[in-house]
């Protein structure tokens, strides 16, 4: 962090927060003697417990085996038969013009009789079909809660802040000048 | 002399001296990463066991790591991620709802507060106020003056939303340091 920066965030945090800027910033929590020289040894015992040993080893060379493998897939274009290449692209343009054009028809057809249909409708039957649509989205919802899984929504979303913020505080911190001086 | 997170990752991957390379990186990054998580999980054993696994995730996942990637925050992605999964578990054990911020005061308040002066152990009584990501935020760029790119790195949120966490927190432990 540049210098103009570090006085920027400690002049905001002097007005912002007296008390707390008065404070030295030391850590009070202490770890038990002689933790950190013996964590290396209990990672690596683990590691060697449960990873299988030499997995590091040629790692290199496995990754370049993979690389030119996937190298020697890739058969360029110009070296195959171009009349065979043609045929194959010609016959899916064909089966997808078709399959629109019949698609077309029936969305047509689908449309004229929507209109028909709505036109014969009287008001109260509209009234039904909105409440209908309504419990067709409850259902999606209920269906919605019966797939959820409290444990993977967890696991995807760890990474979500706590943005527990309460609307005084989000209007306290828009007013501030806070979020517009500091830079990153 | 200490070697650099590039030749660190480059030496594991190249399976030569792999256990000692993976040796320094534990040494150079164990106390911050302690600390980091300590913060979190607050008790000392289970920041131990949480620590123990970022470090065994962090071995299996060098295969995948990008050399171009910074190695320091993607460790405090790990660890982050680690400590969030292990207090939700936790609390899932303990039958108390994910969303309640307050379970660690019943682990081993007394011993974590203990040897610090008035004025400072008021500060950690009003760091436990905070919810775990927001204390995580706040430990990040207070005690260790992480920028808020390194930690929006670190923790995967967006510069904004860490800047409004990071504010709201500060403003939180000041009323709790005025008005306790």
């Amino acid at each position: 962090m540049n210098k103009e920066n570090e006085n920027i965030e400690k002049e905001e945090l002097m007005k912002m927060a007296p008390t707390l800027f008065s404070l030295e910033r030391i850590n009070n929590l202490k770890a038990p003697e002689g933790y950190f020289s013996n964590l290396a040894d209990s990672v690596i015992e683990r590691i060697d417990s449960e990873v299988p040993s030499g997995y590091f080893e040629g790692f290199a060379d496995k990754v370049m085996d993979k690389i030119e493998k996937e190298e020697t897939k890739v058969v360029p274009i110009q070296n195959r038969n171009i009349t065979r290449v043609i045929s194959i692209a010609a016959s899916i343009a064909a089966i997808f013009i078709i399959g629109f054009l019949l698609n077309q028809k029936d969305v047509d057809t689908q449309i004229a009789s929507n209109k028909t249909y709505l036109e014969d409708l009287t008001a109260s039957e509209l009234d039904e079909a909105m409440d209908y649509n309504e419990l067709d989205e409850l259902i999606c919802y209920v269906d919605f809660e019966e797939d959820f899984n409290e444990e993977s929504y967890l696991e995807n979303n760890i990474n979500d802040i706590d943005l527990d913020f309460t609307s005084e505080e989000i209007d306290e911190y828009l007013s501030s000048d806070y979020y517009l001086d500091v830079e990153f | 002399m200490q070697l650099s997170d590039q030749e660190i990752v480059a030496q594991i991957k190249s399976g030569k001296d792999a256990n000692k390379a993976f040796r320094d990186l534990i040494e150079k990054y164990q106390e911050r990463l302690y600390w980091h998580i300590r913060r979190m999980v607050v008790n000392h054993d289970d920041t131990d066991d949480v620590l123990q696994n970022v470090f065994v995730k962090t071995w299996k996942g060098l295969a995948n790591f990008r050399e171009d990637s910074n190695l320091y925050t993607w460790l405090y992605r790990i660890a982050t991620n680690e400590s969030i999964t292990f207090i939700n578990k936790k609390k899932k054990e303990n039958n108390i709802p994910i969303d309640d911020e307050s379970y660690h005061l019943h682990a081993g308040q007394a011993d974590y507060l203990m040897g610090c002066d008035e004025i400072q152990e008021k500060l950690e009584k009003a760091l436990l106020t905070l919810p775990e990501k927001q204390r995580a935020v706040f430990h990040m760029k207070y005690y260790e003056d992480m920028k808020y790119t390194q930690i929006s790195e670190a923790v995967g949120t967006s510069v904004g939303a860490l800047k409004a966490s990071y504010h709201i927190a500060v403003k939180k432990i000041e009323t709790y340091l005025t008005e306790n």
